[in-house]
């Protein structure tokens, strides 16, 4: 596959697949973007359990885990969840389990996590693949 | 996505007054009861379109085909997503929905026009937007262009065709610039026109508005105000006795017979004599032509509104006390359709206003004669035309008067005889182009002889060479001096000069006798 340079406008998203194709668990980076707490909490769930959500907006039907479903209701508004000392990588990989992995430009992942596009497009922008995350273009 | 061809520039571009738009458009002049700008009548049958438009994709897409969550769908079944743009597709199959928190829904699985495969939710009886909307509510809304704007971008093309249509159709008649019924016009007849008629008699011909010419006609009571005078706008219009004269939108009338003689025909000084012969001029000739900027070469590219012009007053305009509505002076100047409108024109030295006819048929500006006179302005005056606030002020660069040499044109012997003389000048004039005249009527019989521009040219050339050491002509000069014998344009002027092969260019647009 040819490399091609991604710019401020490339979107970026979660290719799910790439977890398959590399033999690792998604669920495992999942789960690490809950608190010890909310671990222990969640400790006789089945967090890898698969659940439907609904979109609000349009009906459409999104299959995630339990424990996507518990950070999204539990951490979206919890500050530290994506902080200035979250790493790039976690943080933009955090911002698309929140917004159903809706694909985002550079400019705007670097707005959502107070960063600069450069840095975004220096963590992605390679042919490493850092998360999952890559261009939808790829 | 719903594809609206209203939305496309291709659509305006081809459009068609039909049957069904005139109908619409009769209707909507009759609920009004008063007439319609084209302008309205214009956007109101392009909204007209939208709305025929957004009633047949509601036929087309009706509402059971509208996804929404609470319904249930079978496999093989079609559904159009409002909320995704209106995009199309096929259940290709159902299975249980699995979230505790949410309780018993179906899952159906679509295969999208696009070729690929999503998931909705189905028989899901919770509270959600698309549950509560009416989906066909959905087509009207959103990121389509308003009538408004589409008449912003298209509204031109389509009144062409909107008024040509209406032109075409009995039913409607035209009122000034407005759009009327004239199953509803109010009757006014021969004799009501004849007290039209003498009611501005009584007031000098006019302008008097419609309103108040009304005021003594009479017309019946029952009768609407606005279609009173939608109605005596009509039947003025169609008498050849008055004009129409406003420069704005409520119409004004002004009895044909006492304008000026020389508004209704254009003076004899300002009939041109064209050059009979195809040249090419070079690029010195048609550049000072294009600064000469007569009213003659007008020209069809559009004019730059401006707020000042400065220009040079030439003879026949002297003559006729009219100035040449030419590109600069049009940039200053209202812009209208009628073919005769008074405005009124201050002279800035004297604060004192003056009527003036803009005329179209011939170009020029007439009402002039009084204020070349006092002072004397000579033709080769420069003259400033200056718009403020919808005033219009003409003054010419004055100075102390005092005796110079200038140029002086005289009839001799039935012949244009130049010489240079002492006279009392008044303002800066054109070197070049300034030619004084102290009898103007002495030139009429010049006009009235038959005459051409080569011969004009022929008789004004040796005149203006004698008064110069080396005998050089410059082209401005003798433009000037031609228009002095006969009206004529700057390139028929230049044509004549070049196709004599009796001239040589010697430079910088100056001409000398040649040695043949």
């Amino acid at each position: 596959m040819k490399f091609f340079r991604p710019t401020e406008n490339t979107h970026f998203h979660i290719d799910y697949t790439w977890f398959e194709k590399n033999g690792q668990d998604v669920n495992v980076l999942i789960n690490k973007c809950l608190t010890p707490e909310q671990m222990e909490q969640l400790a006789d769930e089945p967090l890898d359990e698969p659940l439907d959500v609904v979109d609000e907006q349009t009906g459409e039907v999104q299959r995630v885990t339990k424990a996507v479903q518990f950070i999204r209701e539990a951490r979206a508004g919890d500050p530290d969840f994506i902080g200035p000392k979250t790493p790039v990588s976690e943080a933009v990989f955090r911002i698309f389990l929140l917004n159903n992995n809706q694909p985002l430009s550079a400019a705007d992942l670097a707005a959502r996590i107070n960063r600069k596009p450069e840095e975004i497009l220096r963590q992605f922008g390679s042919r490493v693949v850092y998360n999952g995350i890559r261009a939808v273009s790829e | 996505m719903i594809h609206r061809q209203t939305q496309s520039s291709d659509y305006w571009s081809s459009f068609a007054l039909t049957q069904d738009d005139a109908e619409f458009l009769y209707g909507l002049v009759l609920e009004a009861g008063s007439p319609k700008r084209l302008a309205e009548l214009t956007q109101a049958v392009m909204g007209h379109r939208i709305e025929q438009e957004n009633a047949a994709l509601r036929r087309q897409y009706t509402s059971d085909k509208f996804y929404q969550p609470k319904k249930n769908y079978t496999a093989g079944e079609d559904i159009v997503f409002p909320a995704l743009k209106f995009a199309t597709g096929r259940v290709a199959g159902v299975r249980k929905g699995i979230n505790p928190d949410i309780g018993d829904f179906d899952v159906i699985a679509v295969e999208m026009n696009g070729g690929f495969k999503r998931e909705f939710a189905a028989n899901f009886n919770r509270h959600h937007v698309l549950n509560e909307q009416d989906p066909t509510t959905l087509m009207d809304e959103g990121r389509i262009a308003t009538p408004e704007e589409l008449y912003a971008q298209y509204g031109e093309s389509v009144s062409q065709v909107v008024n040509a249509a209406l032109e075409q159709n009995s039913e409607f008649i035209r009122v000034g610039e407005e759009w009327f019924l004239r199953a509803m016009m109010a009757d006014v007849n021969v004799g009501h026109l004849n007290l039209a008629e003498a009611v501005l008699d009584v007031a000098g011909g006019g302008p008097l508005t419609t309103d108040v010419i009304l005021r003594d006609l009479g017309l019946p009571p029952d009768v609407a105000g606005n279609v009173q005078e939608a109605s005596l706008n009509a039947a003025l219009a169609g008498d050849a006795r008055f004009d129409e004269v406003s420069l704005g939108d409520a119409p004004a009338w002004f009895l044909r017979r006492l304008e000026p003689a020389e508004v209704r025909e254009m003076p004899a000084s300002l009939r041109a004599a064209r050059f009979q012969g195809n040249v090419t001029l070079g690029d010195d000739l048609e550049a000072l032509a294009r600064e000469l900027d007569d009213e003659l070469e007008f020209g069809a590219a559009p004019v730059e509104p401006a707020d000042h012009a400065s220009f040079t007053l030439i003879f026949p305009h002297k003559r006729a006390g009219t100035l040449g509505w030419s590109r600069k002076v049009a940039a200053v100047l209202p812009e209208f359709s009628k073919p005769r409108v008074p405005i009124r024109l201050k002279d800035r030295a004297g604060n004192k206003e003056a009527t003036v006819w803009l005329v179209r048929d011939g170009r020029y500006l007439w009402g002039l004669g009084d204020w070349f006179r006092s002072p004397d302005i000579q033709p080769g005056s420069q003259i400033d035309l200056t718009r403020s606030e919808g005033h219009w002020t003409i003054d010419f660069h004055r100075h102390k008067p005092r005796r110079e040499w200038v140029r002086v044109a005289t009839v001799r012997d039935g012949r244009l005889h130049l010489e240079t003389a002492q006279r009392a000048v008044s303002g800066d004039v054109d070197d070049l182009q300034s030619v004084f005249v102290d009898d103007p009527r002495a030139f009429d019989g010049l006009h009235e002889r038959s005459r051409d521009v080569a011969h004009a040219v022929r008789e004004a050339f040796p005149e203006i060479a004698k008064l110069s050491p080396q005998g050089n002509v410059h082209a401005r000069t003798l433009y000037a001096v031609v228009n002095v014998i006969v009206r004529a344009a700057p390139r028929d002027v230049f044509s004549a000069l070049v196709a004599s092969g009796a001239y040589v260019q010697v430079g910088d647009n100056y001409w000398h006798l040649g040695d043949h």
